[in-house]
């Protein structure tokens, strides 16, 4: 018998490898493009501009307001210079209703931000998003969260919220080095979710103990990268919304928000350009990264090293991965990871704009992220942060290692069998972990 | 009581007591045999004597069917092992009789052949079901040490070893061409672990290239698209068909370094049309056992009793049809030696 002819071989192979061929020449990798030093420049002036209603930099619209949380980004990222975290007085409140209908009812968007300040208009009040709440704008943290006592940092009174509605607090990230987590792709943040889920024996996505985190895939299809809750795909989203959300200048990337206490306010126009929008980004990108800088007494520096070991073998790293595809010291998978009860906080501070759809099951893996779920925080400059977790309530390391519930029991009961050297060399780690212009 | 006993057809037969050692005729072929005797009595006479008249019709019957093999096309140059007259089988035990059956000659046949060894795969599935499901449940149980599941790595390992190895010997005994039966290997250890390292080294000179790549695909290439999906088969069908093919080779003259592309190519070549079979239909079940297992096992985490059913009726599918087609291809082989 005569075997076919060589071409077909040539056509079976060609077809075989073409799929191949072209996933290769479609690849993405890590995408990173140097900002344009005057755009660095423009970017840091209306970084740490004060903005006032009206605002000559806000050409086409009101300004400042109607409804904003401070005058500047730098008033709130302010720590270790201007892109650094925040403290508790800067705390944002964020509020969620239970279910649409209850938020149609009282003709409120589903979730959103209670702003602390308000410019030529009523300041929005909890009161305004069920009657039960008090005529509250800036409800401290441990009148929103029932702290325990040692956490409780004033006599207040925590407020009974009603069912309808849930509130919780953010706390103000630091920004350095958030070009490097822009440029990681995205489907290394997958590779994440499917590691630790091969890792612990093709567990569940939504675990509820095990560190099984998920990458948040936005309705666009872009996984979360920024935010308490990976709520924004990149940098620019966030820039965007921020500038909305916190300060209440719109801008064509994001509305700016409307006063709780008078939602026919009608915007004039846009506060701010896209390229103004770039600008912010251009300079947030341009921040150093933070660095690791070890002590200079040897008996600290030896206990910073053996601190890390411990933190890669009571299983920190598993969540808080050191590096992530090119970035190295980063201290974070970047997925969202159930975090138990006593953390849940809804509500999201700029808008994720999914809601639950009921006619999915409610573990599909692609939901909006849930109560408890938070995005693990990059640990890189931890030591100069200070307040922790995302609505601050940890004033040191050591309590927001202990307040770490749901994914992240078993290693903080793992910290909390250390010895108290061991613990104390952990800590240690901790504190070289610094923001870039860090001096002792 | 019965006596059970097989005619050359494959048919299995079954007599009272009374025709222990007496001449019948079976029913499908028509062809005359004898009843075993209880005890044996003659040894060297596998059948109780025939009559001249019934050896000549058996005599006229042989050429015909062997003719009817050639028209089914499945194997043009079969010689029968079992029809040959000058069978030299000196036992006239009924084991004797399971041991002298034909070889099979339509594919459809190699069906029955998992059945016969059915007790033993599903007991192997049952057991490796219960294995790896502990070990991935132990894995989801936060295991401090990491000697259990290493411990039970081993174990799992060393079962699986023998369960393939008797699925070898589907392909074993078919190369050396005999008929169906029940082969197992010995229960000594160096069955399983020749037939161990048999696979693994199979798996590592070749097929371990293109499921490296697969896996690293489905890591590292984020949310799949139908693209990487097709990809990724791709890749899993290629090792698959290569191991497939590798294990063949490797058993044909019981020599691991026959395991290489050249025989590999050969061993296609040879088989003409019916390497589809190993290149295609058999990667194509292998994947989707493997999806089903690997379901199977992430079901485990929440539904623990549903899970291990999935599993061990994944596992057990698995055995029987790679012993199919293990068989299968070992007649064929048998059938087209130059
Ligand atoms: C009232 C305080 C406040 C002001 C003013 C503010 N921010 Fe923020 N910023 C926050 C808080 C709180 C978060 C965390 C929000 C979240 O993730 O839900 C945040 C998060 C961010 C992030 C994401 C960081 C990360 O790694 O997830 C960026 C980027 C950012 N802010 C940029 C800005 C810019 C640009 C401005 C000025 C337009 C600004 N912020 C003004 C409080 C503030
Ligand atoms: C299951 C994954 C997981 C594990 C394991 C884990 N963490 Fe966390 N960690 C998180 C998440 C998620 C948060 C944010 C929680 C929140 O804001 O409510 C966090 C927050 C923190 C913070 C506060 C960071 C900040 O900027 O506010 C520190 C410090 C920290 N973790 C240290 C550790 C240490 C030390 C360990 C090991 C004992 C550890 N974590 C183990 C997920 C994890």
């Amino acid at each position: 018998m005569k075997g076919p002819h060589w071409s077909w071989y040539l056509l079976i192979g060609f077809v075989a490898l073409a799929p191949a061929g072209i996933r290769l020449a479609t690849w993405p990798g890590f995408k990173q493009s140097a900002s344009e030093p005057q755009m660095v420049q423009a970017g840091q002036t209306l970084f740490v501009h004060e903005w006032k209603a009206h605002d000559p930099l806000a050409s086409g619209g009101d300004g400042l307001g109607p409804v904003c949380n401070a005058a500047s980004c730098v008033a709130c990222h302010n720590q270790g210079g201007p892109g650094g975290g925040g403290d508790l007085t800067h705390n944002v409140t964020t509020y969620v209703y239970r279910s649409d209908a209850e938020a149609a009812a009282r003709g409120k968007p589903r979730e959103g931000v209670v702003h602390a300040y308000a410019v030529n208009c009523a300041p929005e009040t909890l009161h305004d998003l069920h009657p039960e709440l008090p005529s509250l704008s800036r409800p401290s943290l441990d009148q929103i969260v029932n702290l325990p006592g040692n956490l409780r940092s004033s006599s207040n009174h925590c407020i009974v919220a009603p069912p309808a509605v849930r509130l919780s607090q953010r706390n103000t990230p630091a920004l350095f080095g958030a070009r490097l987590i822009d440029g990681i792709p995205d489907r290394v943040i997958i590779a994440n979710e499917r590691t630790q889920r091969v890792r612990w024996g093709l567990a569940p996505k939504k675990s509820e103990s095990l560190p099984v985190g998920r990458a948040l895939r936005l309705p666009d299809g872009r996984v979360g990268h920024f935010g308490w809750k990976a709520q924004s795909a990149r940098l620019a989203d966030f820039v965007q919304a921020a500038c909305a959300n916190e300060l209440g200048l719109g801008n064509p990337g994001q509305a700016q928000p409307r006063p709780l206490s008078n939602p026919s306010y009608q915007p004039v126009g846009y506060d701010l350009t896209l390229e103004q929008c770039d600008q912010i980004t251009a300079f947030v990108a341009s921040l150093p990264r933070p660095i690791e800088k070890l002590p200079e007494a040897p008996s600290l520096r030896s206990d910073a090293v053996a601190g890390k070991e411990l933190f890669h073998r009571i299983g920190c790293a598993d969540c808080h991965m050191p590096n992530v595809g090119s970035v190295e010291g980063l201290y974070s998978d970047l997925l969202l990871h159930d975090m138990g009860q006593p953390l849940e906080g809804g509500g999201s501070y700029n808008d994720v704009p999914q809601q639950p759809d009921p006619n999915k099951p409610p573990s599909d893996p692609n939901d909006p992220p849930q109560p408890g779920e938070w995005r693990t925080p990059p640990l890189w400059g931890v030591a100069d942060s200070a307040p922790y977790l995302h609505d601050g309530r940890a004033p040191t390391l050591e309590k927001a290692i202990e307040l770490h519930g749901g994914q992240g029991t078993q290693a903080a009961r793992n910290f909390a069998s250390l010895s108290k050297a061991e613990q104390d060399q952990l800590l240690t780690f901790l504190r070289t972990l610094r923001a870039p212009s860090a001096s002792d | 009581m019965s006596i059970k006993f097989i005619c050359s057809c494959g048919k299995h037969l079954r007599a009272r007591d009374e025709m222990a050692a007496r001449r019948s005729m079976c029913p499908r072929c028509g062809a005359p045999v004898g009843v075993p005797s209880l005890r044996p009595t003659h040894p060297g006479t596998p059948v109780a004597p025939l009559t001249p008249q019934e050896r000549l019709r058996l005599n006229r019957n042989k050429p015909r069917s062997a003719s009817e093999a050639l028209t089914t096309a499945i194997f043009p140059t079969l010689p029968l092992p079992a029809c040959s007259p000058s069978s030299n089988e000196p036992s006239p035990t009924p084991k004797a009789y399971r041991r002298r059956r034909q070889l099979e000659q339509h594919w459809y046949e190699c069906l029955a052949y998992p059945f016969l060894s059915r007790n033993v795969l599903v007991s192997f599935a049952l057991v490796l079901s219960v294995g790896m499901g502990s070990i991935v449940l132990a894995l989801q149980s936060f295991l401090q040490s990491r000697f259990p599941w290493i411990a039970g790595v081993v174990v799992v390992g060393l079962i699986l070893a023998y369960a393939y190895s008797t699925v070898e010997c589907a392909l074993a005994s078919a190369l050396a061409g005999k008929g169906a039966a029940s082969y197992l290997p010995t229960w000594s250890a160096a069955d399983p672990l020749k037939s161990g390292v048999r696979w693994l080294f199979c798996f590592v000179a070749g097929p371990i290239v293109p499921t490296s790549l697969a896996i690293y695909l489905w890591i590292y290439g984020g949310d799949l698209t139908a693209l990487d999906w097709a990809i990724v088969v791709e890749l899993g069908g290629v090792a698959a068909a290569y191991w497939f093919l590798a294990i063949i080779c490797a058993n044909q003259r019981n020599r691991l370094r026959d395991a290489n592309p050249v025989r590999v190519a050969q061993l296609v070549q040879r088989l003409k049309y019916r390497a589809i079979v190993p290149v295609l239909i058999a990667p194509a079940l292998a994947i989707a056992h493997v999806l089903l297992g690997l379901s199977a096992l992430t079901a485990l985490a929440q539904h623990v009793f549903a899970g291990w059913l999935l599993l061990a009726g994944c596992l057990c599918s698995a055995l029987f049809w790679s012993a199919f087609f293990f068989r299968l291809l070992g007649v064929w082989c048998y059938c087209t030696k130059p």
